[in-house]
Order: structure tokens, then sequence, then C-alpha cells
């Protein structure tokens, strides 16, 4: 009797209502606490990250951990970045709709989803076949008609579809691959995080204007470890 | 005499076991969670004690059966551990700690299963101690002499067998003490045990299983990228070392945002699954190397040397950029045997020559001058952030920046690269520590023998013994401009010099350069957030950044959640203090239940067993790394101080077996170790410096020489005292006996914090302290 009532009542608690996804308010929370209260406030970051379901790029038994406030373990020795620092990276870069943006490191799918509610074609390479596998096919499941993924080294860009708004490179080498700069448009912006992967990294901010280069460090950050080809 | 051969073979096999561990684990995982797990796992010794405590009748009631089968359980244990603690299910990953809670569990089942041969072991030891009490001197002699051979015996079959191969030897060598003594009337029960556990033994050491790596080590996720594949490896003693190749892999540390060209793929070389640096490429000796991009081609663009050193060269490409910019003569300093055997085929150019030697030893040793002296870079692509802050780094001393500026030519730069972190502190301390070595050489002015120029993600640093000139000067901007990066120190420098191509978030960074360098540089250092006060000899540890006591303000600026992340390294050997102390304490108390809490010289008892403990662990702990640089290799010089350590120690043990000592005598001896131990806190380190030069053989009788004496002493304290126990009440001989195995795995832990914090020369005046409350024991026969 004692175990059909607790049952009930599981049952009860943990029903969604029709029609709401059953994620959406922590979704709401995190972006409201993890994202905006930090400083995010550009409307189209925020808009975006509310809209993508980021439970389904976790791996199940990670999913009701999906939306707190640190890195998850995807897989291969890679992690989907924390909240904050998607966000972050995102609104760095001042997506525009019309924005054709490049990102290396493609990993469980989530910056790339991210960027393709706001702009017009989103380019994603991996370099690990299994991460780049699962997230074409996740990308293909939710509907991301926008972003065209490829398994390649990232080192090399993706020259046919060059010159970028935007780079963003989610797995930084201990050199900034010249193609990548090539490929970077006038005017463009690229940012990486860089530092140790497991400890507090910087993320960097790579500008190009009248033909030169420049750095310009951001803020420290907390990532754990991603893919790093060295 | 079969018992004292199944001491000295169960001592034997759990040291050398436990050391293939701390080689399996570190393979595994990464070295400070060997650490951790192997100081819980040693607790077996005080958990031993505990156990004979409480069921101390029925043990001996039936020691003929129990001691071999012990001994054979051991050895099943010891085989069955590693791969255990690697099944799915069990299999804990240190990275995932932060993020995953049932990670803790699977540590705590990590525990268990290496917790249990040591305790098993122990256990075995333990019982004989007590059976066998009044020979005493004999047993602990076969201990001491089994554990000190145990070290040895591990280092040398490190080069022929594999990691996970040791576990089956040793482990089979735990059985054969268990064979050895089998009595007629246990035969039938334990010979077939025997058999069986020695059949699995053998098995497992023919087809051993492969280490499962972390996930996320840089080897796995090397051998994760697209034709990743194993090209070599090599086995010794300092590491498991394999050269992997992937069109994906490729080397330009920081390279300028102005290079053109194409970064060519490479192989890399990895040590105990940790990258150790890239393969060489026969385009390397070329002169358009993709490193004339980087700060590292400092040097060559302002001077020409003609003679050059590189200490710690590992896998060669400072050795073959050298070559390319035209060097007539090129030493390298490799310490890693397997490192070097992968790359020496490659360095195969007349004029390039590579000692395989400590780099302080061979600083110490040589007599050349040279044009440069080259410097590792510190630290991984952005900073380590204090995963090495117990390591130490005797290259970056003060001491050994003296050493190679002695070796400079007139003309002469050394040149130190490091990766800049943040929060700011390698390139803090390295700049800190120059300071003060060139104040210490008489220079009135430090600043004008220094240049230094940072790229977006690393600093290179030079360093002269006369100013630099104007033309020089003038050469470090032209190379800073062409190259996109921007000087930090040179004579002259304007502010807007400094970040024209690479903008900082804020020019806090500059300041604190400017204050280091000021009148005020020590005021700055001290009230700094974080220890980057000049590492020394005494204290090399200078990836050592944390300030215990600043830990609020850094969690006021960080984070509370951010400081594990700052240093995890030290933290974790906090931890592991906390953790065996904790256990200690339980397994201290708990046999008082049985015992009894009050009376009979139970203080007395605990703080002679426990000075014992710390002091002998202390005094090992300093003289394994004065020896260190003494003999130039950190595993030789282990291996030859715990052993010499240990069997002059048994010796003197043994001595007190021949004759019986009195209580005046007893405390001349405590006195003397007292004398001895203050002596050579001071002493030893300047003889060492000055023996430094002998050849090897001289070396080791100039060890046996110092060491022998204090050792043969040392080996006295733990049988008399066990005497004198048994003599108050037998009942209390495994509750010292655990007391004193508690002591030693904390005094492990507590020896490595107090070198961290106040140095050896502290630590030993420590074990002094620790040897003198003996003194105020009224210990009497």
């Amino acid at each position: 009797m004692c175990s059909l009532v607790v049952s009930l009542l599981w049952l009860f608690l943990t029903t969604t209502p029709k029609g709401q996804e059953p994620y959406q308010k922590q979704r709401e929370r995190m972006v409201s606490r993890q994202i905006q209260a930090r400083g995010v406030t550009d409307p189209a970051t925020l808009k975006a990250i509310l809209a993508v379901p980021r439970h389904e790029f976790v791996p199940p038994d990670q999913a009701r951990h999906a939306y707190e406030d640190r890195p998850l373990p995807i897989g291969y020795g890679q992690t989907i970045s924390q909240p904050y620092i998607v966000g972050y990276m995102t609104s760095v870069i001042q997506p525009g709709a019309d924005f054709k943006v490049l990102e290396v490191g493609t990993g469980s799918g989530y910056q790339a989803a991210v960027l393709a509610e706001i702009v017009d074609e989103v380019f994603t390479i991996e370099i690990v076949p299994g991460l780049s596998q699962s997230a074409s096919a996740r990308f293909k499941e939710l509907g991301y008609s926008n972003i065209r993924s490829k398994q390649a080294d990232g080192y090399f860009g993706w020259e046919e579809h060059a010159p970028y708004d935007a780079i963003i490179v989610t797995a930084a080498p201990e050199y900034i691959p010249p193609p990548l700069i090539r490929q970077l448009k006038e005017g463009g912006k690229m940012v990486i995080p860089v530092g140790s992967p497991f400890l507090v990294q910087t993320l960097m901010l790579i500008e190009k204007k009248g033909g030169k280069t420049s750095t310009k460090s951001l803020f420290p950050v907390r990532f754990v470890p991603f893919t790093r080809s060295d | 005499m079969r018992y004292y051969l199944a001491v000295a073979l169960i001592s034997l096999a759990i040291v050398a076991y436990q050391i293939a561990l701390i080689r399996i684990l570190s393979i595994m995982q990464w070295y400070h969670f060997a650490y951790m797990v192997i100081s819980v796992a040693l607790l077996g010794f005080g958990a031993s004690g505990s156990f004979i405590s409480l069921f101390r009748e029925t043990l001996l009631r039936h020691f003929s059966l129990l001691f071999p089968l012990l001994l054979m359980l051991a050895g099943v244990a010891m085989m069955l551990a590693v791969p255990l603690a690697q099944s799915p299910s069990i299999r804990f990953d240190s990275y995932l700690l932060f993020a995953r809670k049932e990670q803790l569990v699977k540590l705590l089942a990590t525990y268990l299963f290496f917790f249990i041969p040591f305790f098993l072991g122990a256990l075995a030891i333990g019982l004989t101690f007590m059976r066998f009490v009044d020979s005493i001197g004999k047993m602990y002699f076969a201990n001491l002499l089994g554990s000190g051979l145990g070290g040895i015996v591990a280092v040398l079959l490190s080069w022929v067998c594999w990691p996970q191969q040791l576990t089956s030897i040793f482990a089979l060598t735990a059985i054969l003490a268990g064979v050895v003594v089998i009595s007629r009337r246990t035969y039938a029960t334990l010979a077939t045990l025997a058999l069986v556990s020695a059949g699995i033994g053998v098995w497992l050491l023919l087809y051993p299983a492969s280490l499962q790596l972390s996930q996320f080590k840089s080897l796995t996720t090397t051998l994760n990228l697209p034709e990743a594949h194993v090209v070599a490896e090599h086995k010794s003693p300092e590491g498991w070392v394999q050269e992997v190749y992937s069109p994906a892999l490729r080397y330009a540390p920081g390279l300028s945002l102005a290079y053109q060209g194409t970064v060519p793929s490479r192989g890399a070389i990895f040590s105990d699954g940790n990258w150790y640096g890239p393969s060489l490429l026969p385009l390397d000796f070329d002169t358009a190397n993709v490193l004339t991009y980087t700060t590292q081609a400092l040097p060559y663009t302002i001077y020409q040397p003609e003679k050059v050193l590189v200490l710690q060269s590992g896998t060669g490409h400072d050795l073959a950029y050298a070559y390319s910019q035209g060097a007539d003569e090129i030493i390298g300093v490799e310490s890693n045997p397997g490192v070097l055997s992968l790359a020496r085929p490659k360095l195969n150019k007349s004029g390039i020559k590579v000692f395989e030697m400590f780099p302080r030893t061979f600083l110490a040793r040589d007599t050349a001058f040279y044009d440069l002296v080259i410097f590792p870079a510190i630290d991984a692509f952005g900073g380590t952030s204090g995963l090495h802050a117990i390591n130490e780094q005797y290259l970056f001393t003060r001491e050994a920046l003296a050493e190679a500026l002695k070796r400079l030519t007139p003309q002469g730069m050394l040149s130190l690269s490091c990766w800049l972190d943040h929060p700011s502190r390698s390139s803090l301390k390295l700049m800190a520590t120059l300071k003060e070595t060139l104040n210490q050489i008489g220079l009135k002015y430090p600043k004008q023998h220094l240049v230094a120029v940072r790229s977006w993600g690393n600093l290179t640093i030079l360093v002269k013994r006369t100013p630099f000139s104007a033309e020089e000067i003038h050469e470090v901007r032209a190379f800073c401009q062409y190259h996109n990066f921007d000087p930090l120190l040179l004579s002259g420098i304007r502010p807007e010099e400094r970040s024209r191509y690479h903008v900082l978030q804020d020019n806090r960074y500059f300041s604190y350069v400017d204050q280091l360098w000021s009148e005020e540089g020590e005021v700055f250092l001290r009230n700094y957030d974080f220890h980057i006060v000049p590492a020394t000899d005494n204290r090399p540890y200078f990836s050592r950044f944390l300030k215990l006591g600043n830990l609020n303000r850094l969690s006021a600026l960080y984070g509370a959640s951010s400081i594990p992340f700052l240093e995890l390294g030290y933290l974790i050997v906090l931890l592991t203090l906390i953790q065996v102390v904790l256990a200690a304490i339980i397994l201290i108390i708990l046999p008082l239940f049985r015992i009894g809490w009050k009376g009979e010289r139970k203080a007395g008892v605990f703080f002679y067993f426990a000075a014992i403990g710390i002091g002998f662990m202390f005094v090992e702990m300093v003289f394994i790394q004065r020896f260190i640089l003494f003999f130039g290799n950190p595993v030789y010089a282990t291996a030859a101080v715990i052993t010499v350590l240990l069997v002059f120690s048994g010796m003197g043990s043994y001595m007190t077996s021949q004759w019986k000592i009195s209580s005046w005598q007893l405390k001349a001896v405590f006195a003397t170790i007292v004398g001895i131990l203050v002596v050579y806190a001071f002493f030893v380190p300047s003889i060492l410096r000055l023996a430094v030069v002998f050849p090897l053989v001289l070396k080791l009788v100039a060890l046996v020489l110092l060491l022998a004496p204090i050792a043969f002493l040392m080996g006295i304290p733990f049988p008399t005292g066990l005497r004198w126990v048994n003599q108050i009440k037998d009942i209390h001989v495994p509750w010292a006996w655990g007391v004193n195995g508690c002591f030693s795995v904390i005094s492990a832990v507590l020896a490595t914090v107090v070198a961290v914090e106040w140095g050896f020369l502290a630590a030993m005046l420590l074990a002094a302290g620790a040897y003198s409350i003996l003194l105020w024991i009224k210990v009497e026969f």
C-alpha cells in the first residue's frame, strides 16, 4: 500500500503537463541565473539558448544534469561546455542573422545549435569521427537544417565556404592555425579559449582589421577538458 | 629460518608492489591521485595492528595455518587488484571526480581493492612480530632487508617488464613466501591454493591485461584522432614512453599570427600517457623551421650562438632548431632514457651531442662555457595550474639559474620560456627568481640584463651577464614588429609598446611586472595573492603557488568552487593528509576498546611509536630529495637511498637481538640520532654539492658512509620498543605496531606538506625533533 502511494506521488510530481517540454523550466532558470545574471545580455543569444534543448546534447545518463552550471563529459575525453561559456562565446562574436559562422570542434553540437538559432549558416568541423557522426545525427533529428557538419581536421578550416564572419574554436591548440586566420573575413572575429584544459582558461578574441591580426584577452573562464591534438 | 625468509619475501613483495602500483596509477590517471590512493592503501599497515589487537588470541592460536594463508591471499589480492579496479563498473576517473558523484563511490571501491593486499601482507608481518617478539630484532631485520631489496628489484625489473606484469611478479613472490612456511599439518589445504593462485599469477604475467587510461589523458585523446597509431614504445623505470603519429598532430607553440605557411604534421612522444614533446622531422633541421615564428627564436635573431646547451632537451626540437640556426656545437641533456632512446636516432647530426643525465647534475659537473643555454618551457599550454605543485623542479630554483649563468660566455644568454597562465603566476615567479639570482651575483641594475617578449600565449626571457646593448634592443624591437609580438621587458620600453598586438583584459599584469622589478619588489612578492617567492633547492617547488593563508581571499576573488582548479595538485595532498589522519585516528582508537584506555604506559607507548614513524619517514624523504641532485637520476637515487637506509636499519635491528641494550644506552642512541640529524640538516647539502663531481662508485661510497651510521642507529628503537611494550603487557604490542604503521603513512604525506611549506631543512629538523621526543619517554627493561 505504502509503495503504491509513493509511486503515485512520484508519478504526479514527475509527469509533465501536456504541451510543456520537460526541461523548459530548468532551461529558463539556467538562462536567467547562470547566463543573464553574469552579464550576457545579448537578446539573440539568450533567446537561442532558451530554444535549444541542451539535454538532447548530452549522454542520456547525464540528461538530468544538463542544465547545471558546469561542463559535462560526453565521451572521447570531451565535454559539453558550461552553459555560461557557450552564452558568452556566442555573444562575443555579436552574431547577426546574415552571418556565416565556422565552428572548429563540434563536440556534442550544442554550440553549433545555439548559433544556428541566430545565424543563417553554421559550418562545424569535428576531428573525432564518433563525435562528428553523433552530432550530425542529432542536428538532423532536431531539425537544424542550417548546420553543415563534417568530420575533418579543424586545422584547415572549411575553405570552400570561406570567408566567415566569425569563427568559434572550442578546442584551442597551442597555436592558432594560419588557415583559420586566412578564412576569417576582414573585420571578422574569432574566439578561442586559451589555457589548461582542466583548469582556468582565458577567452581570447582575435580580430582581423586592415589585414592585421590582433588578439585581446577577454576574461578567465573555467572549462574542463576538450580535444587537444597536441 | 623459513619464517625470516617468508617475512623478507613478503616485505620485498609489498614495497616492490607499491612502486609498481604508483607507476600503474600514474599511467591510468595522474600522479597525484596515484599518491592519494596509495597513501590510503598503505593504511593497511595501521589497520593490521588494530586487527591483531582485536583478535590477537585467535590469530596466534591458528598461526601455523593463518600465516601462510595470509601471505598467499596477499599475493592473490595483489594480482587481482589492478584487473578489478579496471573493470568497467568499478573503474574511476580522477578527471570526472568533479563532474560525476558516482565517481566517489568508485574511488572508495578503488581504495578498498588496493588496501586489501597491503592489509593482508602487513597482517602477516605483524603476526610474526607478535609470535616471535623475543627475536624481534632478527625478524625486523628480515622485514627491513626485504623492503630495502624490494625497491631495487622493482627498479631493475622495470627495464624488462610492463608495470602490470610487475604486479604479477610481486604477487607470485608473496605466494612463494606463503609456500615457504606451509607446515605438514596444513599442506593439503594450502598447497592447492598455492598452485591455483600461482597458476593465475603466471597466466597474468604472460598475458597481462592492457591498462585502461583515463579518457582525458593526452595519450588517449591523441589516439582518438584519425589515423593515430603508436609508432614505437619503450619501458624504463622513468616511465612508459610511446611515440604516436597522426596527421592531425602539429607543433608550433605560441605561433606568430603573422605566420602564413603550413604547420607540418608530426608525431608526438608521451611518457606515462602524458604529453612529453613533439617528434622530430627532418625539416626541423632546415632554416625554414616553423619555430622561427615563435618567441623561442628570439636569442638567434639578436645573436649568433656557436655553442648551445639545451637543458632537459626532451624530444630534441630545441637541439634541431639550434642546428637549423647554424650553431656549431649543440649539447643536449635529458634525464628520461625512454624519451632519449626514441629521440636520439633522429638527432644524428654532426655537432649535436646528447647526454642522459639530470640537467642540474650536468650543470654542476660541466666546466664548458656556452653562448646560449636553453631551459625547457615551463608548464604546458596555458599553464598546468598547480598540477605539478608537489613535483620537485630543480631546474627552476635560484641555485639552478645561478649555476647556468656561470656557464655563459661573456656575451652568452640564458633563454627561458613559459606559457602565460591566468591568474598570472608562472611568469611572475620566473622573473622573481631571475631578479633574485641576478641580485645575488652582484648586478646593480638587473633589469638591464633582461629582455622579455610576449606572444598571444607565451613569453620568452633572455638573460645576460652583461647589459643588453642598444643594438641588441633594436633587434628585439624589430623581431617583435616582424612577428607581431609585444615586448614586455626592454630597456626604455614605452607603455604602449607592450600591447600593440596582444591586448590583455586590463593592464594589471604590466603593473605586477613593474612592481616586481621595482625597489619594492619584495613587498609585492609578499603581498601577491599567490606564492611567487623564488624556489630554492631547499624548497624546489616552482609550480606551487597556493598560499594556504590566502584561501578566503582567493575564494572571494575567484569563487570557492574555483579554488580546486587553481591548484589541484597541492589540494589533493592536503586532502590525502586529512583522509589518512582521520582513518589513522579510527585505527588507533579502535583497539583501545579492547585493550583498555588507561594505564600501562599507553601514552608513552603511543608517543614512542608515533615519534619513530614520523622521524624515520621524514629522514627517508629528505635524504631521497638531497640525493636526487647528487646522483642525477631520481629513480636510482630513490632506490639507492631506500635500500641503504633500510638495509642498515635492519642491521641495527639485528644488533639488538645480539646485545641487550640497557635503558641508558638506548637514551644515548636517541641522543646520537638527534645530534647526527641536526648536523646533517645543515651540512649534507654542502657535502653533496662538493662531491657531485665524483664518479658513480665514489658517490655510492659517499652515500653509504653518510647514511649507514644514522640508518644503523635508526634501526634500534623499533625492535627495542616492541620488546619494552611486550614487557609492559604483551597485548599492547600489536597496538604499538599499528600506531607506528599509521604514523608512517601520515608522515609520508606530512613530510611533503612540510617540505612544500618550509623546505627540506625544516623537515630534517622536524625528524630530529621527533626522535628527541624519545628522550623524554621512560623506557625501562
